[in-house]
């Protein structure tokens, strides 16, 4: 493939394609099948990426970076142990597929849920809204908006950040859902003991895996943190590692 | 040493403190400045700072920070409007074709339309692949066709050189993930073929000499041919 295809699919990728550049693209992609089939390949490489996320580095930055000697050395009795894991121990799952099997829906337990629709008409409407939004897991993002809104206008109410942070984590907006949780987590309130558990697993997506333990241990040390005990247990055996 | 370089060195000592304190006094005023200077909401604004501060992470863990010339959070901001610009392209993209659809062959809809069908079914297992390459290969995939980032814009956001640098590093992760699929569906005479015009660069004379073809337009057929087949 030549330089000028490439920059063509490299502009084409970066939404800086004028029409020209198209016209000219067009062009190529007719004409030279080697071009077709890099076309070809990137859109498969371009499907599959639409569907992932940046994530945080494996293990986080806690020393300064050693010398190039220490790095070989380390790298290599990295490389062993990994093999030797490999070879001879059950695979672990990574933090990214933990979370991603232990984070589910919390139900929505609003009590105006329930509600006739006359008695709803009490509710203010931005936070039924907020609410049905939060009842569709395809809507996390615009629930997220919608909670967030809500939790700052009705600071009385901090279940509001609750379903505001478990929907942020819902969008794997891990920073931001461990803020809005551990708020949560120092009201009062049947909030609290469960928002420990989704602070956990919003800590663990950041990276902060010190934190995540202790906010599963607190969790399974509560009297009421029973419905996520398994899988409290399960994060903080793939967090011993970390 | 100045204010701003202790403030790496502290978070490379302690990143949960470090990280605590950038959500703390950072993430708002990057979501405030956003909401006030572009049309962007605050759920994507969220996304963008993320991915801003999961960048700063992986350029200090891999030595591509080592210094600043302001704070921790002037340094994201700077990520940030990068992510912001490439954000912005994407959502206002040229309909240069009247349907927003990528560009495809006059006349050879029925490609484009394997193509796309192609795409749904390779991707769920293609994703795996571009998770076993690694970084920096993964995040600059990432970066360029989920994001929309240009060459330049991976250079400053991910600390390297120049865009050139990211061309070579780009190219030859695709090429690194074309080999990870080849070897698990051709057979070993094709992945050669691949193998060695992909990652030893030889020409199509060379491999038709090494491998025993008739002449440089029979590697060429076969190499297309195997392209067809993992593609």
């Amino acid at each position: 493939m030549d330089n000028r295809t490439e920059t063509l699919l490299e502009l084409y990728y970066a939404n800086e394609l004028s029409e020209t550049d198209a016209v000219e693209l067009r062009h190529l992609l007719d004409n030279d099948p080697e071009a077709a089939a890099e076309w070809k390949w990137q859109q498969q490489i371009a499907t599959a990426t639409r569907q992932m996320k940046l994530e945080a580095p494996a293990a986080a930055p806690k020393q300064p970076l050693r010398i190039l000697i220490w790095s070989s050395l380390a790298a290599a009795a990295a490389l062993a142990a990994w093999a030797v894991a490999t070879i001879f121990m059950p695979q672990q799952p990574t933090v990214q597929e933990a979370i991603a099997s232990s984070f589910e829906h919390y139900p929505n337990r609003m009590s105006f849920k329930a509600l006739d629709p006359t008695a709803a008409a009490e509710v203010p409407a931005d936070v039924i809204r907020a609410f049905q939004l939060y009842d569709d897991p395809a809507q996390y993002r615009a629930a997220a908006e919608a909670l967030g809104t809500i939790a700052s206008k009705y600071p009385d109410h901090p279940e509001y950040g609750f379903y505001h942070g478990v929907a942020l984590l819902g969008t794997q907006n891990y920073l931001a859902a461990a803020d809005a949780l551990q708020k949560t987590t120092l009201s009062d309130g049947p909030y609290r003991v469960p928002a420990l558990y989704f602070l956990g697993l919003a800590q663990s997506g950041a990276g902060r895996y010190p934190e995540a333990r202790q906010s599963f241990e607190s969790y399974l040390k509560d009297k009421d943190g029973i419905p996520y005990r398994k899988k409290a247990g399960e994060m903080l055996k793939v967090l011993a590692e970390k | 040493m100045n204010g701003a370089h202790d403030e790496l060195a502290d978070f490379r000592r302690d990143p949960n403190r470090g990280s605590k304190a950038i959500n703390d006094h950072c993430r708002p005023k990057f979501i405030r400045w956003g909401l006030e200077n572009h049309s962007i909401n605050g759920a994507d604004l969220e996304d963008l700072f993320q991915n801003a501060f999961l960048l700063m992470m992986h350029n200090i863990q891999e030595g591509r920070l080592t210094e600043l010339t302001g704070t921790l959070c002037t340094y994201l901001f700077g990520v940030g409007k990068n992510l912001i610009r490439a954000f912005l392209r994407r959502h206002r993209r040229t309909d240069w074709l009247g349907e927003n659809t990528p560009p495809e062959s006059p006349g050879n809809v029925q490609v484009a339309a394997d193509i796309s069908l192609m795409s749904r079914q390779t991707s769920d297992n293609l994703w795996k692949d571009v998770e076993a390459l690694g970084e920096p290969g993964r995040s600059l995939l990432i970066l360029t066709y989920k994001e929309g980032l240009s060459a330049q814009e991976i250079a400053d956001v991910m600390g390297y050189a120049s865009a050139e640098v990211v061309r070579q590093l780009h190219k030859r992760a695709r090429r690194d993930l074309l080999l990870l699929k080849a070897k698990k569906v051709l057979d070993k005479q094709s992945y050669q073929i691949l193998f060695l015009f992909y990652k030893k660069n030889l020409s199509d004379d060379e491999i038709a000499e090494q491998m025993g073809f008739s002449g440089p337009e029979e590697v060429k057929d076969r190499r297309l041919e195997c392209l067809e087949q993992i593609r």
